[in-house]
């Protein structure tokens, strides 16, 4: 599952929610823009980082001090140690939930940075343990193993910097895709939890044996300060946010709604909902407190835009958790993380917008639509016109909000499809193309085939929005 | 560190002031009264730091720095360092600062200070045949324990395992100051810019306090500080500029 | 995972262009302008080196009456209680007189310009009684240039060889005690006992 499980419905004629009979937000204001400042900013901020980080090595290196092999092995060590370093707690930062990350990067381009980076890590870590390996060993004229040996033995914490690096190998190894996808989902974020253990175990080498670390001084000082500083993140984004969202909002399920034969939307009912800063397209990550489904989080999307009654999220019933999830009571406790997303409203670049959504994806788009300013296009996707889901919603969408509406339905082979998800199809349906946002949520295929025939049609990559946790 | 097979007297490392300091007392005295003398060096030096670090929050120049002692509270050794530290600031024209480096920090004059110090209470107790080196300051007096004057090498500049000069005498203070490592860590304060031109400069006189000062002065100056070291009266030096030339007094106490 | 890939490679190149730019000497020495005053003994600046064994030779001819424990000496450092005679009258403890007590920390190997640098410190209870220098600068290339100059520079007076000035000593000022990377590897042994 590649994108919030967020997979439309419509709601069926005569179905039982009297919560609202029709799309409540007909009226609401389209939201001011979040422009990329925030997320440039902050991403200016996470490079300086990675440069300060490197500078107490240079300013701590006497340049042509690094006459041999063995001590330009030894400084490159040092240098993707303290790379490795730093990146590692980016890596744990960026998945703190912190809410200014949320709403500054937004957690889908966050996931997408998360993997990215730690990749490099792992790598970075992997260097750093070789060169230094290779570099002492040079100094000292001992083979690699002997070295090995000796760092084991005669230097501080040096054995749990090793096991970091074990479970760090683990965690990255069970990240490859294909693996990550053999593995039960809840294995695999037991796993991936373990990362944590790699910050703790490898914490105290750094101050025992980095060169630039182990003598007090501004640089060891900072780098303890960077560490509490993630650790705060830690604690603010995953424990303190959460409580304090969820003990003012104490959302509950109102009612469970079949919109197909495989996709129920949750009505939830809560406090205060009239305050909760909620873009349409954003996403939460779920947890429902029965017994069988408190120890698993999911992200969906809303499927309608904020009102101060009820929220919905529309889900399609794919795996065990969602199956469960049709059986849940009304008021059953849930607890929410976010919102988070940037695949809001609010992020578009231009006045206008193209929406282009395959199957369930119409869920955050349908959300959207509530907010986004008139004159905005849709192409909905579904392999079936019994996959058309929320169609009542949209069409009366279409309407309130002066949107263009195209249900392409047919196999991604047949003909019709494939005309229009071309560049030429796109450009015949929306002329001024490449003067819109374009917004995609759908299976990884529709997107992929979509963004090609974007990108050659000319529309800017920063235009196009993804709905998707991972590219 | 060298133990040659009998010789009478004392040597000691410590680690203070974060530099080791070593005691070499070469009287032939009873092993408790060198023990006593080589106590009261290191607790002297000890107290020394209590007062001076500026690693130290808790120590006299620290706290007289934020303001929460007044010059009038302080012991009788930080106000005279610091009127001396004046009148080096004077003297040298503005060269020598125990303020250059943003905070107060006169540890340019007091490592040497200290020593001298600790040279003078021991020379005051009997033990006439010394040496005191704090860091690299060394403050020699009398005769070594093999009844020769004191030979005292200067640091090579380039290689901290060879010394570029030897110096003799039975009373002499030698201070070194020098950009070994690191680059250049000794600022211009006039120019707020680190000092280039010497690679290190030696300075001998009669006391250590001064002779660091100045020494860590010339440094500051840069090439400059050739000739006003030159012209420093009572003292002697040997300068080694950046591009590798010894330059020294006619004077200089070089051994034989 | 395009992005990660660029991400690693750039990681590889600018370590490497750090490495490499740190590793390359300065150039702007030669460029410099002789000192103000006058250099002693600058007319055998050009001359051809004399006494062309000395440099090499001198360490190890040091390394029993040095005191600055050189690379060959200290290869071996449970070889040095046993070259040293304990003194019988000195009071301060040393580490062949009472080897129960006597413990050995090292610090971590800090570079500087010229080699590395590694402290081991002795202590006798928690006396520091002996600061060893296990690494120390070595090798050809930038300290043998540099020696030289200085070298040539103090013949023209003295005849001295700059190497052998180190011999038979009892003390240096400016020692490598006030090197930072020597501190900085003594600091971490000393927190390490």
């Amino acid at each position: 599952m590649t994108y919030p499980q967020t997979h439309a419905a419509g709601r069926r004629t005569g179905s039982p929610s009297r919560h609202g009979g029709r799309p409540a937000a007909v009226s609401s204001p389209v939201p001011a823009r979040r422009g990329p400042g925030g997320r440039r900013l902050l991403a200016a901020l996470l490079v300086t980082g990675l440069l300060a980080s490197v500078l107490p090595w240079w300013l701590d290196t006497p340049a042509g001090s690094l006459r041999s092999t063995a001590a330009a092995l030894t400084a490159a060590g040092r240098i993707t140690g303290l790379v490795a370093g730093y990146l590692l707690l980016v890596q744990v930062l960026m998945m703190s939930r912190l809410p200014v990350l949320e709403r500054w990067i937004g957690g889908e381009r966050l996931g997408r940075w998360h993997r990215d980076v730690g990749a490099t890590v792992l790598v970075a870590v992997l260097a750093h343990l070789s060169l230094i390996l290779l570099g002492y060993a040079g100094l000292r004229d001992h083979s690699v193993l002997t070295e090995a040996g000796v760092l084991l033995r005669d230097y501080e914490d040096m054995v749990e910097a090793f096991a970091a690096t074990g479970v760090l190998v683990l965690v990255g190894f069970t990240s490859v895709r294909a693996i990550r996808s053999a593995l039960p989902y809840e294995l695999w974020h037991l796993l991936h939890r373990a990362s944590y253990l790699v910050l703790l175990l490898g914490f105290g080498h750094q101050f025992s044996n980095g060169a630039q670390l182990f003598q007090p001084g501004p640089v060891r000082t900072g780098w303890i300060a960077l560490y509490a500083a993630v650790v705060a993140a830690l604690v603010w984004g995953r424990v303190v946010t959460p409580l304090r969202f969820n003990l003012r909002h104490r959302l509950r399920v109102a009612d469970v709604v079949a919109e197909s034969p495989d996709t129920i939307s949750l009505y939830l009912t809560g406090e205060r909902l009239d305050r909760l800063d909620l873009l349409g397209g954003q996403f939460f990550r779920w947890r429902f407190l029965t017994r069988g489904c408190w120890w698993q989080s999911h992200p969906f999307s809303v499927s309608a835009a904020a009102n101060d009654r009820w929220l919905r999220l529309t889900v399609k019933v794919v795996g065990t958790h969602t199956a469960d999830l049709r059986d849940l009571d009304p008021g059953t406790r849930v607890w929410a993380q976010g919102p988070s997303g940037t695949f809001t409203a609010a992020h578009r670049t231009r006045e206008r917008a193209l929406l282009i959504a395959g199957g369930s994806g119409i869920t955050p788009v349908r959300a959207m639509l509530e907010e986004l300013p008139p004159g905005a296009a849709l192409i909905y996707r579904a392999r079936t016109p019994a996959d058309v889901l929320l169609s009542r919603e949209l069409d009366w969408l279409a309407q309130a909000r002066d949107t263009d509406i195209w249900y392409v339905i047919g196999s991604r082979d047949d003909p019709g499809p494939r005309q229009v998800l071309s560049p030429d199809g796109l450009r015949r349906l929306v002329p001024d193309l490449t003067r819109r946002d374009v917004y995609l949520c759908g299976p990884p295929g529709l997107v992929e085939q979509s963004l090609r025939a974007l990108r050659r049609a000319g529309v800017p990559r920063g235009q196009i929005h993804l709905a998707t946790f991972e590219l | 560190m060298t133990a040659p097979l009998t010789r009478p007297g004392l040597r000691r490392v410590e680690h203070i002031m974060g530099t080791a300091i070593s005691l070499d007392v070469a009287d032939d005295l009873p092993d408790a009264t060198l023990r006593a003398l080589a106590d009261d060096v290191f607790d002297w030096m000890r107290e020394v730091d209590a007062r001076f670090s500026t690693y130290r929050e808790d120590s006299e120049v620290r706290r007289f720095e934020r303001g929460e002692l007044l010059l009038s509270e302080a012991s009788e050794d930080v106000r005279a360092v610091l009127a001396t530290c004046a009148d080096l600031w004077g003297a040298t024209d503005g060269f020598f600062d125990a303020y250059a480096t943003g905070g107060l920090d006169p540890s340019g004059y007091v490592k040497g200070w200290a020593a001298q110090v600790a040279s003078d209470r021991l020379l005051a107790a009997g033990a006439v045949n010394h040496c005191v080196n704090a860091g690299g300051d060394v403050r020699a007096r009398g005769h070594s324990a093999f009844g020769r004057p004191w030979r005292i090498g200067v640091r090579h500049p380039w290689d901290a395992n060879a010394t570029c000069l030897v110096l003799a005498g039975t009373d002499l203070a030698v201070a070194t100051s020098g950009v070994y490592e690191r680059g250049h860590h000794v600022r211009d304060p006039r120019r707020g810019a680190p000092a280039q031109g010497l690679r290190s400069v030696t300075v001998v006189g009669p006391d250590l306090g001064l002779a660091d000062a100045y020494a860590t002065t010339a440094v500051a100056m840069g090439r400059a500080g050739v000739t006003w070291l030159d012209r420093l009266p009572g003292h002697t030096h040997a300068v080694v500029t950046d591009n590798a030339r010894l330059l020294r007094s006619p004077t200089l106490p070089v051994a034989p | 995972m395009r992005r990660a890939f660029l991400a690693i490679t750039g990681l590889a190149a600018s370590t490497t262009a750090l490495v490499v730019l740190k590793g390359s000497p300065g150039t702007s020495q030669a460029a410099q302008e002789p000192p103000a005053g006058t250099p002693v003994g600058s007319e055998a600046a050009g001359a051809p080196p004399s006494g062309t064994d000395a440099p090499a030779a001198a360490p190890t001819a040091a390394a029993t009456s040095s005191p600055w424990p050189t690379r060959g000496a200290t290869r071996s450092p449970a070889a040095r209680p046993t070259s040293r005679a304990p003194a019988p009258r000195t009071t301060t403890a040393r580490p062949p007189q009472q080897p129960t007590t006597t413990r050995r920390v090292t610090g971590p190997i800090v570079e500087n310009e010229y080699g590395n640098v590694q402290v081991q410190i002795v202590l006798n209870g928690d006396r520091i009684v002996e600061a060893l220098t296990l690494e120390l600068p070595s090798g050809p290339g930038e300290t043998e240039r540099h020696s030289d100059d200085v070298r040539r520079a103090y013949n023209g007076t003295s005849g001295e060889v700059v190497r052998r000035q180190g011999a038979d000593l009892d003390t240096v000022s400016g020692a490598t005690e006030t090197s930072d990377s020597y501190r900085r590897s003594l600091r971490a042994a000393i927190e390490r006992a």
